[in-house]
C-alpha cells in the first residue's frame, strides 16, 4: 500500500485527496467494525448454509 | 445419435453451450487456435471468436484468477487447466477462493465456473503428469466433482456442469480421450450426483469412475465367463455431488462391495465411500469392503511400472477373487 501511495503522488495525486480517500475508508471500517460488534452472535445454523447455490451444505443424496 | 469420440464429445459440450449462452466463455493454455493439447477444444476459436475463445499465459493462478472474477462479474467461464497435476500450482484459488466464496461472503457471491482438466494414467507422463486427483477436489466443500467415464457422459455432464450455479472441476480422463461411442445429436445434458448402473450381478458390486469403468466392466466379464461371478458394475460419475441413494442400494443388493479407484491408497475416493457403506447398512454387508487402489506410490513413467501399479482387469479379476476366497476361507 506504501508503494501504490507514492506512485499515486509520483503520478500527481495531491496528498490532501489521498488523505482524504484513506479518511473516508477509515470512518467505513470503524462503522463497520461497530455495527458487527452490536450485532447479535451468528445462528448455529448459518455455519451449514450457502455452501452452494441453493442455500444449502448437501454434498449427497 | 452420433459416433464421437470422448475428446470431441467435450468439444461439443462446449459449443452446445456456448451457442445457448453467450455468457459462456472458454481460456486455458492453447485452447483457441490450436484447439486444445488434448484436442478437446477444436474447432470453438473458429465458431465463437477470440472474444470468447482465448489464449492464456502459462500460468495457472493467472487462468483461475481471471476464471473467477468472470464468473462473479456475470460469465459463465469454463477455464481449462492442461494437466490436473497442475492444480497443485493454483490450488488456493481452487480451495480457498473458488470455493470459499459463497460461503464467506453469506451466499452473496456466486462463482459459476468449470475447472476442466485432463486426469489419470495411462500417457506415461510420470509422477508430475499422469496423476488422478479428484480426490483432492472432493475434499474442498464448495466444489463438484466430475469425472465421465464415456463420450456421451462427457457431452452431457459437462453442459450440466456448465450450467451449474455452483464451481465444478471436470475430469476428463486422458486415457479415454480417443474413445468412440454414441453421443446424442442436439442438446445433451446429464444431471450431475446420478450415479449409472452399467451391469446388474448378483453377486457383487464393483464401483468405479472414469477410466477404472470399462477396466471394471471387462474385469466383471471374465469374472463370468471363467469364475461364475456375477458382477453388478456402477459409474459413480460425480464424486460430489455423491448418489448415495444408488449406491448404498447396489451395495446392499449383493452385499459384497469392491471399488476400483486410480487414486493413491491414502484417502482415495474409495474411502469416503467405503465409510458411508459400512455406516449406513454394514448389516446388509456379507464381508470386508475391499478397495482396489494404485499403490501408495508417485505414478512412475515407464510403461511397465505404470501398468504395474494402476488397477489392470487381470488385477480387479485377481483382487475379486481374493477377496471372495478369504471371506469363504474364514
Amino acid at each position: 500500500m506504501t508503494l501504490y501511495r507514492n506512485r499515486l503522488l509520483a503520478s500527481g495525486v495531491a496528498e490532501g485527496t489521498l488523505a482524504k480517500i484513506e479518511s473516508e475508508a477509515m470512518t467505513k471500517l470503524d462503522q463497520a467494525t461497530e455495527a458487527a460488534k452490536a450485532s447479535p452472535t451468528p445462528s448455529l445454523e448459518s455455519a451449514m448454509s450457502d455452501v452452494w447455490a441453493d442455500g444449502g451444505n448437501a454434498w449427497r443424496n | 445419435m452420433a459416433q464421437l469420440s470422448y475428446r470431441d464429445a467435450v468439444a461439443a459440450a462446449i459449443a452446445q453451450e456456448m451457442r445457448r449462452d453467450e455468457r459462456v466463455v472458454l481460456f486455458g493454455e492453447d485452447t483457441a487456435a490450436a484447439g486444445g493439447v488434448f484436442k478437446t477444444t477444436v474447432g470453438l476459436f473458429e465458431e465463437f471468436g477470440p472474444r470468447r475463445v482465448k489464449d492464456t499465459p502459462i500460468s495457472e493462478l493467472a487462468i483461475l484468477g481471471a476464471a473467477m472474477g468472470a464468473a462473479m462479474t456475470g460469465l459463465r467461464p469454463v477455464a481449462e487447466i492442461m494437466f490436473s497435476d497442475f492444480l497443485a500450482c493454483c490450488w488456493d484459488y481452487v480451495a480457498n477462493e473458488i470455493a470459499k466464496t459463497r460461503y464467506m461472503s453469506d451466499g452473496q457471491i456466486s462463482i459459476p465456473l468449470v475447472i476442466r482438466t485432463a486426469n489419470g494414467a495411462g500417457s506415461r507422463f510420470g509422477a508430475q503428469h499422469s496423476q488422478s486427483v479428484e480426490n483432492w477436489a472432493m475434499a474442498i466443500p464448495g466444489l463438484k466433482v466430475v469425472a465421465p467415464s464415456t463420450p456421451a457422459d462427457a457431452k452431457g455432464l459437462l453442459a450440466a456442469a456448465i450450467r451449474d450455479p455452483d464451481p465444478v472441476v471436470f475430469f476428463e480422463h486422458k486415457s479415454l480421450l480417443a474413445n468412440k461411442a454414441e453421443v446424442p445429436e442436439g442438446e445433451h445434458v446429464e444431471p450431475l450426483g446420478k450415479a449409472k448402473v452399467l451391469r446388474e450381478g448378483k453377486d457383487i458390486t464393483v464401483i468405479a469412475l472414469a477410466a477404472m469403468v470399462p477396466r471394471a466392466l471387462k474385469a466383471a466379464e471374465t469374472l463370468a465367463a471363467e469364475h461364475g461371478i456375477s458382477a453388478t458394475v456402477m459409474d459413480l460419475r460425480s464424486l460430489v455431488p455423491l448418489d448415495a441413494k444408488t449406491l448404498l442400494a447396489e451395495s446392499a443388493r449383493t452385499g459384497r462391495v469392491f471399488t476400483v479407484e486410480e487414486n493413491p491408497r491414502l484417502c482415495g475416493w474409495g474411502a469416503e465411500i467405503a465409510s458411508v457403506i459400512q455406516e449406513e447398512i454394514f448389516g446388509a454387508l456379507k464381508g470386508p469392503i475391499v478397495r482396489i487402489t494404485t499403490p501408495h506410490v508417485p505414478l512412475p513413467a515407464a510403461d511397465q511400472l505404470e501398468d504395474a501399479v494402476v488397477p489392470s482387469v487381470a488385477r480387479i479379476v485377481a483382487e475379486v477373487r481374493r477377496g471372495l476366497d478369504s471371506r469363504r476361507a474364514a
